[in-house]
């Protein structure tokens, strides 16, 4: 039974602000281990000899390297593939081969953390190192090194994503304009890194481990498969997670040896990931390169879209395969209606850290270059780039209006206001397309970007909501959390839909112990599968609670209510049923009992496959300093549409944190690597993130149109405050500098985008740029 | 070394190593793991506790270097259980989600108060705020409950 | 990352210090805040078997003035310096400086003579120790001896110091009344390492007026030109003519936050800022 604090606004909260929660990293068992990793420190290299013998005379408990593992020549399990992808996972551990910086070679176990690395440090690995891919342009250069024989051309996946007929729509348009764009290297960087603790019980051949992930069910059938233990015998356990963001939507090699160093000592076994190893080895993102081109007629109309995107997909590709370029190419024409697409994608194989979803997960790929791309054309035409999307965006009298996706097939936005929505955020932000400058020669301007946020994608979740006799409300859900508070929402529409009472709630996830089915918290999922599982299950619930007091009752169920726990008449008058009654009645011994062991009901919720798409609109108005080329956000607005909301103010938590993670991704974060392959930002000092101090207060406001995709009518929120953010903010920048007429340079066109390619163009435009007066 | 220090008022004794980091000595030792690691380099502050009345990064502090100090962690915030006036404005503000990098903040917010040094604005408290990272909350929420709470 | 194993001394006084220091030599490092020694030692950059650790030694901490000068312990915490009123009042640079050193929780253990002998070319300190033409004191085992601080800094991370010395203190002439002050500093974010850093004092009482640039080459640079273009009365017209002339003496750095190049805009922009700034 949870007891509600006044004053608080979530469940979650009062462990995590006492310092009461427990993160991996907080896991204590008695005899438990330490595990350390010895990482490759070359790119690209042969293994030569790995000798572990210092390290075992100095007393490490353990060393492993490939060949001591029963399942080497296995893989994690590839749930599905884009049919173009060329498979190659990684490895457990590197056999004869290493193929980036961090890649894991070989395991240390001590009794503590300090103890490994010592151990580690003594392992001596003899590498010949081979000549490195460091871009994709060196990947698909003719000539280059290459990095798998399954990847001819170092080329890890190639598809077309294509509507109509973009090749004569192209040829026929009046007007084109074509643009390069390039997304630099990034990482969703969760504060909390990655980590597990494995217990194999030997005494009953069962595995239970804590892992800071999104995936826990993926999680288990991975060790289930791999150490050969039965799924029922495995337990997997999601408990405080410290952030996700996609980067822990994917199960590690990491998690399947830590288990098996488990067994293989009969102790517990911790690992937590340090910083460096986060950078390293954790999955990366983004990193794409787009040409982009849109025909458009007299009247500013899309007719066609056509484009490449080059991915620096990394060394190997993880178990969700290709997800982000099949995102990015399937939503490369955004919210907009063009008939005629295009896309081509190729994924180069590098020597770097492979690729996975980071929080939009191809979406922001997708709306960085076709943003900007509508506000050149914007340019070049004469019709103003809010007008041009107007005129091209989905509307309502367009629904329902077909979005074909190599990912998730065919979905329809069925629903929402996308003109009103941009109409809505101009009038509310104060957007205007002037360029201001002020006293001191600083140039202030501002943007708009629109995103279309995918939400609901992966079929299925479940959730058991069952009724003691006492009245008490249990919850299991098969979603994991990571700060969303899917705790609090999901027992609050339990509540709802059964009629009882928020406190008397209390909701358990992220524990594949509870149901036999789940699959966890990502793609912005959670509100739209996850609570209406528990919708469906609190309503079944209701339903055949009703049926019952109307016996006890003899009365007509539809006669009848839930209110606080308690059955009332619909007129309001009382009954002296409570739920807790219901219950007792149908357990053993109850008079309606026919074999049942509790009032429940269990509920798999069926998306039917159908996404459930969602608009932001979002607004930046900037200032640049044209000395130095600096420039930061003075106001920031987002016009969103969620749906119903569960909680307004986590919504906004979402978005929020969406919008300030885009802030920092437009202005500082890239993971950078040199010639050879070395990872040069492997600290929080050089990979950088926005702080406080970077964000603007940023203004929300809400429509609210209702989407028939599901019952709850909810849409998923986590990832469109990401999606939008750095075109609006490029294309602020593009007002602020490049004068009318004038062809922005290129290089404005890359994230991050720095200060000094900023002075760059400013110098470029020279004295443009100056005689523009406001 | 012998390690004797108060933390959360109570008096520690131990024989630890002198590499053993003080937030390892807290987490693993003392089994407080309300305190976090979030990049051993003193850039997150998820590590941030109160060593002597002032905030520190005790990710860069070695254990045997609190001897003789009064360290005070995020479990001391609430006594007798109780939620303080900002552990309550900030789940209020939704000034945390995941919660992982909240302690660091709450014990550097803490020691400003105790200092004297409550940001005076909501630009002071973006400043001060800047040392340490949140990656859920876009920060918002927390310069809300800092504005709110005042000076 | 954990450091590597070690052995802590925590000596009481400075002598022991010394004697420890003397007697480890290159097998020891000193350690005061820690917080640019130890991200490298848990990073295992740094594995010094021995660690004397300076914090416990009182008799280097504290501010005092003494005559026309201030002596700042070097083992006075960065935020102890930045909230005294006599640093406020009488080393006002030095608390502009301060303002930019990491962030309040850093700067609560961070020191003053860590800083300076840490000798990052971004460090605020070292610019300001430079422009104020301060001096350090140095002390082995059988002497002291002062150097100026333009002649301590010797390059990236080195400095004039010899193996078994301790840097003890900082000694700088207090200002007169009337200083004024102008420290900048541009940096990605707030609180990061800075790009570029410029720092001018001007004391209107003998008419001087010291400008020093940092974190644009491997160590501070006095800004020459400019203080005898001031005190020529030169200034308020050939101000950007000497701001180009000090730049394009300067073997700009290039890393991974900015390229030489545009270190060397940044710079004049930041300096040209700075001067204005202290002058007008």
């Amino acid at each position: 039974m949870t007891s509600r604090e006044t004053g608080l606004l979530r469940v979650e909260d009062r462990r995590l602000l006492t310092g009461q929660a427990r993160f991996v990293g907080d896991i204590h068992l008695d005899r438990m281990v330490h595990a350390a990793f010895v990482r490759s420190p070359h790119a690209h290299a042969e293994i030569e000899t790995i000798d572990t013998q210092a390290a075992a005379v100095a007393g490490a408990l353990a060393v492993v390297t490939a060949s001591d593992l029963p399942f080497i020549n296995e893989t994690l399990f590839i749930p599905r593939w884009h049919p173009s992808v060329r498979k190659v996972l990684p490895k457990f551990l590197a056999t004869d081969r290493v193929r980036f910086v961090g890649e894991p070679v070989a395991m240390v176990l001590a009794p503590d953390r300090y103890l490994a690395e010592d151990f580690a440090a003594l392992i001596e690995v003899r590498y010949r190192p081979i000549a490195p891919v460091a871009s994709a342009t060196a990947a698909l250069a003719p000539g280059a090194p290459q990095i798998h024989a399954e990847w001819p051309g170092n080329i890890a996946a190639t598809f077309t994503h294509a509507v109509g007929d973009a090749d004569a729509a192209m040829a026929s348009a009046p007007h084109h304009v074509r643009r390069t764009f390039h997304f630099g290297r990034q990482t969703g960087l969760p504060l909390e890194a990655r980590g597990c603790v494995a217990d194999f019980d030997s005494s009953r051949n069962a595995l239970t481990v804590w892992t800071s992930t999104q995936v826990h069910y993926a999680v288990r059938q991975n060790l289930a498969m791999l150490l050969g233990i039965p799924e029922y015998d495995v337990r997997v356990i999601a408990d405080d997670v410290g952030g996700g963001f996609g980067t822990k939507s994917r199960p590690y090699v990491e998690e399947i040896l830590v288990a098996h160093a488990s067994r293989m000592l009969r102790r517990p076994v911790s690992w937590v990931e340090d910083r460096l190893e986060n950078l390293q080895a954790t999955t990366h993102s983004r990193a794409a390169d787009t040409t982009l081109e849109i025909g458009f007629d007299d009247d500013g109309r899309f007719l066609a879209l056509k484009g490449r995107v080059v991915i620096d997909s990394g060394a190997y590709s993880f178990t969700g395969g290709i997800i982000t370029a099949e995102v990015a190419a399937s939503h490369a024409a955004g919210p907009y209606k063009i008939p005629n697409i295009a896309i081509e994608v190729v994924c180069a194989g590098t020597n770097k850290t492979p690729l996975a979803p980071y929080r939009g997960s191809g979406q922001p790929e997708a709306a960085f270059p076709l943003e900007c791309l509508i506000d050149l054309v914007g340019g070049s035409s004469g019709i103003s780039p809010t007008e041009l999307r107007l005129r091209n965006i989905v509307a309502p009298a367009d629904l329902p209006y077909s979005i074909p996706s190599s990912y998730a097939g065919k979905s329809n936005i069925e629903s929402g206001d996308f003109p009103a929505m941009l109409q809505r955020a101009v009038a509310a932000s104060g957007y205007h397309e002037r360029v201001e400058t002020d006293a001191a020669g600083r140039r202030c301007a501002w943007g708009l970007a629109v995103g279309l946020e995918s939400t609901g994608f992966l079929n299925y979740e479940s959730a058991r909501v069952q009724v003691d006799t006492r009245g008490n409300v249990l919850v299991y859900s098969g979603l994991t959390s990571h700060g969303q508070g899917h705790a609090t929402t999901l027992a609050r529409v339990c509540a709802q839909a059964l009629g009882v009472d928020e406190e008397r709630v209390s909701l358990r996830l992220g524990d594949t112990q509870l149901l036999p089915f789940g699959r966890g918290t990502f793609a912005s999922r959670g509100t739209v599968v996850g609570a209406n599982a528990v919708h469906g299950a609190a309503l079944r619930l209701r339903e055949r609670a009703l049926v019952y007091a109307g016996q006890l009752l003899q009365s007509d169920p539809a006669a009848l209510t839930i209110e606080g726990g308690r059955i009332l008449r619909t007129n309001g008058e009382a009954t002296p049923l409570g739920l807790g009654d219901i219950a007792r009645g149908v357990l053993p011994y109850g008079q309606f009992h026919e074999g049942a062991m509790a009032f429940e009901e269990t509920f798999l919720f069926d998306t039917k496959n159908q996404l459930t798409f969602a608009l932001s609109v979002h607004a930046a108005r900037l200032i640049v300093e044209p000395r130095t080329g600096a420039w930061h956000l003075l106001d920031y607005l987002v016009v969103h549409d969620a749906g119903v909301m569960l909680d307004e103010k986590l919504v906004e938590g979402q978005i929020l944190g969406a919008v300030v993670d885009g802030i920092g991704g437009a202005m500082l974060s890239e993971i950078v690597y040199d010639a050879e392959g070395q990872l040069l930002t492997g600290s929080l000092a050089d990979y950088m993130v926005a702080t406080a101090a970077e964000a603007p207060r940023i203004r929300l406001d809400h429509i609210s149109t209702l989407p028939t995709t599901n019952p709850l009518r909810v849409r998923g929120v986590g990832e469109g405050g990401i999606i939008p953010v750095a075109p609006a903010i490029i294309n602020a920048i593009c007002r602020a500098l490049v004068p009318a007429g004038a062809v922005p340079p290129s290089s404005l066109f890359k994230l991050p985008l720095t200060p000094e390619a900023v002075l760059e163009v400013i110098e470029g435009l020279g004295h443009g740029v100056n005689a523009q007066a406001s | 070394m012998i390690l004797r220090c108060r933390v959360n008022g109570e008096p520690v004794e131990a024989d630890v190593a002198p590499r053993l980091l003080l937030v390892d000595f807290i987490r693993h030792e003392l089994k407080l793991t309300g305190t976090h690691v979030g990049c051993e380099s003193g850039i997150c502050g998820s590590c941030t506790i109160i060593v002597d009345g002032a905030p520190v990064r005790s990710c860069l502090m070695f254990a045997v270097q609190a001897d003789g100090a009064e360290v005070r962690t995020v479990e001391s915030l609430a006594a007798n259980n109780v939620l303080s006036a900002l552990q309550i404005a900030f789940s209020r503000h939704h000034a945390l989600q995941c919660g992982f990098c909240t302690p660091g903040i709450l014990m550097t917010l803490q020691a400003l108060r105790e200092r004297n040094a409550w940001p005076r604005s909501e630009k002071e408290a973006r400043e001060l705020l800047s040392g340490n990272l949140c990656r859920c909350t876009g920060y918002q929420g927390m310069i809300d409950a800092i504005v709110e709470q005042g000076p | 990352m954990k450091p590597a194993a070690f052995t802590m001394h925590r000596p009481r006084d400075l002598e022991d210090a010394l004697a420890l220091l003397a007697q480890h030599g290159a097998e020891a490092r000193l350690i005061a805040g820690g917080q640019s020694l130890v991200p490298m030692m848990n990073l295992r950059l740094a594995t010094p078997s021995v660690l004397i650790d300076l914090n416990g030694v009182d008799a280097l901490a504290g501010i005092r003035r003494d005559g026309d000068l201030l002596r700042i312990g070097a083992c006075t915490r960065q935020q102890t310096a930045l909230e005294c009123d006599l640093v406020q009042k009488r080393a006002p640079l030095l608390a502009a400086a301060l303002r930019h050193v990491g962030h309040y929780a850093t700067r609560c253990r961070g020191t003053i003579g860590g800083s300076l002998a840490n000798a990052d070319p971004a460090s605020e300190l070292a610019l300001a120790a430079i422009t104020l033409r301060a001096s350090v004191t140095l002390r082995d085992k059988t002497r002291a001896r002062t150097v100026a601080a333009s002649e301590f800094f010797l390059d990236t991370m080195t400095t004039a110091l010899r193996p078994d010395e301790i840097l003890t203190e900082i000694v700088l002439p207090a200002a007169l009344d009337g200083t004024k002050v102008s420290f900048r500093e541009h940096a990605r974010r707030h609180g990061d390492f800075a790009i570029v850093a410029a720092a001018a004092q001007h004391s209107p009482k003998d008419n001087r007026l010291s400008v020093g640039l940092g974190a644009i080459s491997t160590v501070p640079l006095i800004c020459r030109h400019i203080e005898e273009g001031f005190h020529a009365e030169k200034l308020a017209t050939t101000l950007d003519t000497l701001v180009a002339t000090e730049i394009a003496g300067i073997n700009c750095l290039s890393d991974l936050r900015a390229s030489a190049s545009y270190r060397s805009k940044l710079g004049a922009v930041c300096l040209a800022d700075c001067v204005r700034d202290a002058i007008l």
